[in-house]
């Protein structure tokens, strides 16, 4: 069920309905139900895959928490340092035996799932279009797998307790708003809101309906037009110029950031209708000035669930701090600082690149903001001493704005390595914009022959501003209070343009099947 | 104790104040790159080993979390 359907639509509606009648006690039921018929939906074949999951996280969970108060007793009764220490040893043994085949079970799942894709898209390429396999991804695999590691790595390293209703964690891992696209939510987070019931509220309702409709905006006025123009010209790049490709690589930036914080938005909204305030993925990260600030920005839930269970514990394992002390004992200070960075780092963008997919291109992609990250930090001096050689002043604007768009043609680079299906094309594109980039291309019309026409371009320029504005009145604090601070006239006027601008501009229609959300198959 | 781990921090990153504030994670003071050489730094200093569950704000954000840890981790 696609979140911009009418079904959806009429689903939320349904489910609000009911959610406020029965009351908190009865609405970790209805939620669940709710989530049973969104996975119903999608197939009954993606069901037992999430069950496993299910099941092995929250089992495990249980038993470590059940062993860790056994551990707590002994310890009250215990006096002596060094049988103290014994027993959390004992107790840290016995949780990672119930850990480890516990992940495994989790991770191989995901494991299969995407290798299972990858060989049968591999075998497809070689057979006729009448004799093609069908590839199986489970819904939201890649997005409750990470959910279920970090609930039980959260309890192994004491950071959480374990859940003991079976429902509401059922209800957490299988909740229908983070399922598809993320985000990455943590069950500390989500699992008291769904304990604790809500009641309805005149402001979750309305601000949560604002923002779903914001998001639809974001989805279907602006990324679903961009996406016209970034098609045509990816799929047959030898066509055009190198600064078409370029255009078209600006948009598919846009694009995808509509495309993904669009469909955020539209969930955030309904989960805030509904009382459960989810994560927030995105926080106006055509604003970062570099390429740390961006990934703190961009997909936050990926990038912070990636720092607290992959780079820190490979950076702090006695492992790790081992190879640093011999390093910095052998070659000093500077030589110990990047082995600690280029390490953790490293494996941490290509198991990003993995997660985002198998083939070459996302290895290039998690390779190619590794080096950035890591360059940027372990050279840190290096450039600071030729900001300061070049007599650059950066209390500036200009140079603030400088570095925005530097970080923004970064991310474009980003996007000519994933956007295409292959890396070869990925390279042929970069060669025509190094090599053929005739900039005559932009101003002599053929702008408007790429999908969209003369006022479709135009409406997409000016859509471009519109996200602009509202990310500029962001930094002043939360639009939506700033809307309800206005009149009641202006306030409505401000969502029926909203709604009517989605009805009237939106990219659907007679034989218009709407695109997927980029995110949506992982 | 307090002193003595802050002497160590100080040489270890001196491009941060570590007196500045009493939120150097919440404030942003702090990233998971300075966070890493913290780490090191006091494993290496003070012979401790930090497990994954003491990689908590409350224990990062002042000087004086920093020194109650390295010396629980001590006893």
């Amino acid at each position: 069920m696609s979140y911009q359907s009418i079904h959806f639509l009429l689903f939320t509606a349904v489910l609000l309905l009911v959610y406020y009648i029965v009351g908190s006690k009865r609405q970790r039921w209805v939620l669940l139900l709710a989530n049973l018929y969104f996975f119903c939906i999608a197939g009954f074949e993606h069901i037992p895959v999430i069950l496993i999951s299910m099941f092995t996280s929250f089992f495990a969970g249980k038993r470590m928490g059940v062993l860790y108060e056994e551990t707590d007793q002994k310890l009250k009764l215990c006096e002596d340092n060094a049988s103290k220490k014994q027993i959390r040893a004992d107790a840290k043994a016995a949780a990672k035996r119930i850990l480890t085949p516990a992940m495994l079970m989790v991770i191989g799942l995901l494991v299969i799932s995407k290798i299972s894709g990858m060989v049968i898209s591999s075998l497809n390429e070689a057979r006729d279009a009448k004799q093609q396999l069908n590839s199986f991804v489970p819904l939201g695999i890649s997005y409750y797998t990470f959910m279920a590691i970090s609930y039980m790595l959260d309890i192994y390293w004491k950071k959480a307790k374990a859940e003991s209703s079976f429902l509401s964690y059922a209800v957490f891992l299988s909740y229908f708003p983070h399922i598809v696209q993320g985000p990455i939510d943590r069950y500390k987070a989500i699992g008291p809101q769904i304990n604790g019931g809500a009641k309805l509220s005149y402001k979750n309702l309305t601000f949560g309906a604002q923002l779903s409709l914001w998001g639809l905006f974001k989805k279907m006025v602006i990324a679903d037009r961009l996406g016209v123009l970034v098609s045509k010209v990816f799929s047959n790049y030898q066509s055009y110029s190198g600064s078409i490709l370029l255009l078209a690589s600006v948009f598919s930036a846009f694009e995808l950031y509509c495309n993904f914080s669009g469909c955020m938005d539209i969930v955030r909204g309904v989960s805030q209708m509904l009382g459960v305030e989810i994560a927030r993925n995105f926080d106006r990260p055509f604003f970062s000035k570099n390429a740390a600030e961006f990934w703190r920005r961009w997909h936050i839930t990926l990038g912070s669930w990636f720092k607290d269970y992959v780079y820190m514990p490979i950076s702090i394992s006695p492992k790790m701090l081992r190879i640093v002390q011999k390093v910095k004992s052998r070659y000093g200070d500077r030589a110990y600082k990047a082995v600690a960075v280029i390490i953790p780092s490293g494996i941490t963008w290509l198991l990003t690149g993995l997660w985002h997919g198998t083939g070459w291109n996302y290895v290039a992609w998690g390779v190619y903001w590794g080096l950035i990250i890591i360059c940027s930090n372990v050279f840190a001096p290096e450039i600071e001493k030729l900001t300061k050689a070049l007599r650059i002043n950066t209390e500036t604007q200009s140079w603030q704005l400088f570095r925005m768009i530097r970080t923004f043609m970064l991310f474009v680079i980003s996007r000519i390595l994933t956007t295409p299906a292959k890396i070869s094309d990925s390279l042929g594109i970069f060669k025509r914009i190094l090599c053929n980039f005739d900039i005559h291309s932009l101003f002599d019309r053929s702008v408007y022959t790429l999908g969209l026409d003369r006022s479709n371009f135009q409406l997409s320029l000016i859509l471009l501003l519109i996200l602009w504005a509202v990310s500029m009145l962001e930094n002043k604090g939360s639009v939506r209070e700033q809307i309800a601070g206005y009149n009641l006239v202006f306030r409505w006027i401000l969502l029926y343009g909203l709604f009517f601008s989605i009805v009237i501009f939106g990219m659907y229609g007679p034989g218009f099947v709407a695109s997927d959300f980029v995110y949506g198959n992982f | 104790m307090k002193d003595k781990v802050l002497n160590v921090l100080q040489n270890a990153l001196p491009q941060i104040d570590f007196l500045s504030s009493d939120a150097l994670v919440d404030d942003g003071i702090l990233d998971s790159f300075s966070i890493t050489e913290i780490i090191a730094a006091l494993t290496v200093e003070f012979g401790i080993e930090i497990p994954y569950e003491e990689i908590v704000e409350e224990n990062f954000n002042s000087i004086t979390g920093l020194a109650d840890m390295v010396e629980r981790l001590q006893g």
